[in-house]
């Protein structure tokens, strides 16, 4: 209920295909990034786990490539679904990249230091949100592609297996860093998000949070315009 | 009070006690002290702490722990004796060889290890004989490390069935479990050979290519897990199912060598590791883990270790064309990975302030809205 005794109305922002897709790149991604840089150790926190190391190393490595079959198999379906479906086509077009996403930057940027009064009004995804979405689509190839590489280690020449090496570390680390200071640092910590974004549990967002956030969206959805 | 040292001496000597009845050469009547040691500052300067006490129940267990200690030590004709020579295992010992019947001796591995890259006989510079390793650098005399398992206990059954001693036949049994195993760990192997080939200026002396990344290599990572399946450093340049032994490394510019790549792609494939190996993986690259200078994008100016020795003439060799490739090779990973290092601090960098500056602008809001609302 809100304030004015009205029921909260809500938007349906992520489909049950569009959670279960995000829960399981969510998995995936974790599981790599935690198996992945464990090969990057100081050498005395590998040796700290002394004669479990072995097991852990073993584990490590089948945990890796189950987790990057995911990640693969994932991005196969994922295609699928923004080509072939109704509710993907509808998320494909309004995350397609556009002109006014530049402008928004630009002019949130300048929101930021003061020079504008207002926020820039959003579509259904802001610029930062399609951004992430299509550094996946840059990075995911990148790591696949090497780590594939890396997985059939015998029959490549040394030289592109060291080429693969370092650019599915490098890759690894920017993507790492990027969901981590773009992605997990929003959906927890943003002001009003605190202590979660639940969005990708129940796919929900509030009509107030829609009104707000994402002005364009709304007078999509409901031919309204709201200027308030 | 002072006690005259003869009367400690006599003490000593008719201390009864079954601690020295295996002992019959008398030697632990000193080298039971566990006090026993100096430090050699005088002699030879640098101050290295000798140790002369011997623990009689772990000696037992070693391998060399049936020996007598004049089987090995033996220019001690006296006691007290004066300063011993060095131990030379090549020598005859007073054990028979149950195969030949003739004195045992390790003279045989002496005489491989003299030819090989490690011995006076196939150093690229023999004039710095010191730093060449001796047997005692990398062995040390250790315990028969075979514990009671099943297995052992099963077998030793079947020993008893014949033979009457049970000390003999356990003795007897550990020796085989224990060459049959693997004695050293990877790890162990590692810093071993590590402990010479990462000196830059030992190998400069010798002509070698000092070895600095191994350990960053999936290999080497592997390794430090307590992996003992990934190779180590013996897994390549001495594999023991291809013939070759630890004793007899050459050199990888031998054409006889394990890791020439006249041979390299047979040591991929050896013992399952990279079984479907290609041509193309084995000799993919001159350097399998760096090694030569240290950090290899310096071999720009790389000179060979040679031409060090006067550095006054300036100009440059110019770099054999398998090494102007290798440069090219690690310069392509240098700057892929430097590239990575600049896109993640500006990206990441750049994320950063826009998180920060909407976080700001966030808080402004909500305090304006806050306001409106009350």
């Amino acid at each position: 209920m809100g304030k004015d005794g009205r029921e909260e109305r809500y938007f349906i922002r992520m489909t049950r295909s569009e959670r279960i897709q995000h829960l399981i790149l969510m998995l995936s991604v974790g599981i790599l990034v935690i198996t992945g840089f464990m090969l990057e150790g100081e050498r005395w926190v590998i040796e700290s786990f002394g004669s479990a190391g072995e097991t852990i190393f073993y584990w490590r490595g089948i945990l890796h490539r189950i987790a990057g079959i995911t990640l693969i198999l994932l991005s196969i379906y994922h295609l699928y679904y923004i080509l072939f479906t109704r509710d993907g086509r509808g998320w494909i077009m309004d995350m397609l990249p556009r002109l006014k996403d530049i402008r928004d930057f630009y002019h949130n940027l300048l929101y930021f230091v003061g020079l504008r009064k207002e926020r820039p009004r959003f579509d259904r995804f802001t610029y930062q949100e399609k951004m992430e979405y299509f550094s996946i689509y840059f990075g995911v190839p990148i790591v696949v592609i090497s780590g594939i590489m890396l997985w059939t280690e015998y029959m490549w020449n040394k030289f592109y297996l060291d080429i693969a090496r370092a650019f599915h570390k490098g890759e690894a680390t920017l993507a790492a860093l990027a969901i981590l200071v773009w992605h997990l640092l929003t959906v927890f910590f943003k002001p009003g998000n605190y202590p979660l974004n639940r969005t990708f549990i129940h796919g929900r967002i509030s009509e107030k949070e829609v009104k707000h956030h994402h002005p364009l969206w709304y007078e999509r959805l409901t031919g309204r315009r709201e200027d308030s | 009070m002072k006690i005259p040292i003869s009367l400690i001496l006599m003490v000593l000597i008719f201390t009864p006690g079954p601690l020295l009845s295996a002992d019959k050469e008398n030697c632990l009547m000193c080298h039971k002290y566990s006090g026993m040691g100096r430090y050699e500052t005088v002699l030879s300067g640098k101050g290295r702490k000798r140790i002369f006490y011997i623990n009689k129940d772990l000696f037992k267990e070693t391998v060399h722990g049936e020996l007598r200690c004049k089987d090995c030590h033996s220019d001690v004709t006296k006691i007290p004796h004066d300063r011993v020579r060095k131990v030379d295992c090549a020598k005859d010992c007073h054990i028979q060889d149950p195969s030949s019947g003739k004195e045992f001796s390790h003279r045989r591995i002496a005489e491989l290890l003299k030819k090989s890259v490690h011995g006076v006989e196939g150093t690229n510079n023999p004039r710095y004989r010191k730093d060449l390793p001796t047997c005692t650098y990398c062995h040390n005399n250790p315990l028969n490390t075979v514990s009671d398992s099943k297995d052992h206990l099963y077998f030793l059954n079947i020993c008893m069935q014949c033979h009457e001693k049970e000390e003999w036949a356990r003795r007897f049994l550990k020796h085989q479990f224990y060459r049959m195993g693997k004695r050293r760990s990877s790890k162990e192997i590692v810093a071993l050979c590590s402990s010479c080939h990462e000196n830059k200026r030992m190998m400069d002396r010798h002509k070698l290519d000092v070895v600095i990344g191994f350990r960053d290599t999936y290999h080497g990572k592997a390794i430090a897990y307590g992996n003992e399946k990934v190779a180590n450093c013996l897994s390549c340049h001495a594999p023991r199912s291809l013939g070759f032994t630890p004793h007899s490394i050459v050199s990888k510019r031998d054409l006889r060598s394990p890791v020439n790549p006249a041979n390299r792609l047979k040591t991929c494939k050896n013992r399952g590791c990279h079984p479907g190996a290609t041509r193309e993986f084995a000799l993919g690259r001159k350097k399998i883990h760096p090694s030569g200078v240290e950090g290899l994008i310096k071999l720009a100016s790389y000179r060979p270790p040679g031409g060090t020795e006067n550095p006054s003439k300036g100009s440059d060799p110019p770099l054999p064309e398998a090494l102007s490739e290798e440069v090219f090779h690690e310069k392509v990973v240098y700057w892929i990975n430097t590239g990575y290092k600049i896109a993640i601090a500006l990206i990441v960098g750049g994320m950063l302030m826009h998180q920060t500056l909407d976080f700001v602008a966030t808080i402004r809001e909500r305090r304006r809205e806050e306001e409106e609302d009350g």
